[in-house]
This record gives C-alpha cells, sequence and structure tokens, in this order.
C-alpha cells in the first residue's frame, strides 16, 4: 500500500532519546500520555502608503518546542533533565517513626547511622511533646541506647510511644539523582513513533517525528499532590539548529511493511 | 564455689570540655555532643545571672566523667558554674 497523503493521528507515540555525542540510545519512555511540537515565527511587517498597511512581510526567528508528558518517571529521563548522572549505591537517609514502649523498652526498625537526631515523647494528640536526650535512664528525660534498642525511665509506662528521628542506610540499589547548580538538562536527538491512519483506506502506518538537537529546558516542576490525577512527567525541550541542517524537526510517514 | 574477697575500687575521673549549647530549657541545657543532643542539668547552686550567660550556640564549659571516645560512656554532670 501507498503511503496516505491524509490521514489522522490519535497516538501519544514512544520517544526515543539518543546521545548526540557518540549516538547510543539513552532511554526509550513508552508511557507518555501527550507529545506535541509547536512551532512558531516572528513575521515583520513593511508598513507605508495612505492607511499605512501592510506592503512586505520578512519572516525569521524560527523556534519549535517538543513538549512531552510521561504517566511514569524514568530515572533516565530525570537524569537527561537534571543534567547529572543516576547514582547508584549506599545513600544516607531520614527516618522518623514511632515507637512503643514494652518494659521500659522499644527499638527501631533500623539500624541507626550516627546520633540518633531527636527523640520525642508523643502527646495524645500524636504531636511531639517532650524532648528526650541521651544519657542515663535513670534520668527523667533521658534514655540509653543499644544498637536499635533504646531503654527509658524506669517510670515508663508500657504503650507510651516516642517518635524517634534518625539516619539510616539504603541498600545499594538505591538510585541517587540530583539538581545540582552546576549542571543543566543537555542536548539529545529524539525520536518519537506514532500511528497515523490513513483517512481513505482507514489502515494504520507509522509516523516518526524527528527532533534533530533537541535542548532540555532548564525549568521543570516535579510535583507531589495528594489529590488529583497521579503526578507526571513533563518534558519539554526546545529544537535547535544543527550545524549541518536547517531542519528543525522532521515527521516521516511509511508504511512498515514495505521497510527495505 | 568461693567468693572472692577482693574488693574491686574504680576511679572515676572528672574531665571538662567544650561543648555546643543546642536548646536552653529552664533546669538544663541540650548540648551537642559529638552529634548526640545530650542534657546537662543545672545545680540548684546555678544563680540566676549564671543561668542567663547559657544561651543557644554558646559555649559552656561541663564537667563529665567517662571518655568521650565512647560517647555512651559519658555522663555530663550537674553545670554548678558558668
Amino acid at each position: 500500500m501507498a503511503t496516505p497523503n491524509r490521514w489522522a493521528i490519535r497516538d501519544s507515540g514512544e520517544a526515543t532519546f539518543f546521545s548526540l555525542v557518540d549516538f547510543h540510545a539513552i532511554v526509550t519512555l513508552p508511557s507518555l500520555k501527550t507529545t506535541g511540537v509547536s512551532t512558531t515565527g516572528t513575521t515583520v511587517y513593511s508598513r507605508g502608503g495612505r492607511g499605512n498597511s501592510k506592503l512586505v512581510g520578512f519572516s525569521s526567528d524560527r523556534e519549535s518546542k517538543l513538549k512531552l508528558q510521561d504517566a511514569i518517571f524514568d530515572n533516565n529521563a530525570i537524569s537527561m533533565l537534571t543534567g547529572n548522572d543516576i547514582v547508584a549505591g549506599v545513600h544516607k537517609i531520614d527516618i522518623h517513626e514511632i515507637i512503643t514502649i514494652t518494659s521500659v523498652k522499644a527499638s527501631v526498625v533500623n539500624t541507626p547511622v550516627g546520633a540518633l537526631i531527636s527523640v520525642y515523647k508523643v502527646n495524645a494528640d500524636g504531636t511531639n511533646g517532650v524532648e528526650y536526650t541521651l544519657g542515663n535512664p535513670t534520668n527523667p528525660l533521658e534514655f540509653s541506647i543499644t544498637a536499635k534498642e533504646l531503654t527509658f525511665t524506669a517510670g515508663t509506662a508500657n504503650g507510651t510511644q516516642f517518635r524517634v528521628y534518625y539516619y539510616a542506610n539504603t541498600d545499594a540499589t538505591a538510585k541517587t539523582v540530583k539538581v545540582t547548580s552546576d549542571m543543566f538538562g543537555g542536548s539529545f536527538r529524539v525520536v518519537i513513533d506514532v500511528l497515523v491512519v490513513d483517512e481513505y483506506t482507514k489502515a494504520a502506518y507509522q509516523g516518526q517525528l524527528i527532533v534533530p538537537n533537541g535542548k532540555f529546558e532548564d525549568n521543570f516542576d516535579l510535583s507531589f499532590a495528594a489529590t488529583g490525577d497521579p503526578s507526571v512527567l513533563d518534558l519539554n525541550l526546545e529544537c535547535l539548529k544543527s550545524p549541518t541542517s536547517t531542519t528543525m524537526w522532521e515527521l516521516v510517514i511509511y508504511d512498515d511493511a514495505l521497510l527495505a | 564455689m568461693e567468693k572472692d574477697n577482693k574488693i574491686e575500687i574504680t576511679k572515676k575521673v572528672v574531665k571538662s570540655a567544650e561543648f555546643k549549647v543546642l536548646e536552653k530549657e529552664t533546669d538544663s541545657a541540650i548540648l551537642n555532643v559529638l552529634g548526640w543532643r545530650m542534657r546537662v542539668y543545672f545545680d540548684k547552686s546555678l544563680t540566676k545571672e549564671q543561668k542567663e550567660k547559657i544561651s543557644k550556640g554558646k559555649l559552656i564549659t561541663v564537667k563529665y566523667i567517662g571518655d568521650l571516645e565512647d560517647v555512651f560512656s559519658v555522663e555530663l554532670q550537674k553545670l554548678t558554674e558558668v
């Protein structure tokens, strides 16, 4: 079948990012919610004559922006966005947990790293009450600790709760992505595979939107909300001009059954 | 088995060091002792003026027994002077 001349599209596509340095594929995002490419330019007009009407238009400042929205957060995508590599390995994280006293003792779940940050007796309304400090449990507001087990004052009733803040180490599979003051989103070749449908035959064809140089915008948001739709990952790229081509982006419609 | 009648005498050496005040309370202050929050209680002999000298962020000299290399052995002594 010949590739269609008129077609419809209702697909967010799959985006693949390639390195501009060594051309390797970095990540494919198969869970996009929306994909959009907007193209703008500026027209300046010569005006003159009676009525000062527009006489000649000069077009310039061609710009294209690629906007992707992914339903799933991908570590590689966030890494491209931030400009920093993902680091896998042990990381110290903050823990806070509520422990309940039995026979003046209670244990935290994880092994604390270094000093406990804070220990508070939990008030009846769940808020933090009086602070307990490291010391001798013979004193009323002090505790001792051995490994994960905290020992409180002799009179502390069973069921008394304490909120303990401390550091613990993750396992080695933890992945850390960070925004740093000196690194920014990079530039990539972006290919988006979409399905198009021929208006005449209603047959499906492949489409490929190719952005030779896409630079991640440096403004991005990560939102974590307890209401509404699940959070999404927005990826916005500015299409740059290649030094060897004037193409900002191109869309190829083809019949995948006729691939050479 | 016969008990050993020897009497063991443990000598507790009182040392002193400077610690940073993290919080000031009515009758005590919470200090930073090697990253741990530890409470030093004010002795009754401490005057109001002396207590006023203690404030958050200030370094105060506190007597203690134990060894700073093992923070769990440290017992801060009541603060008698500032």
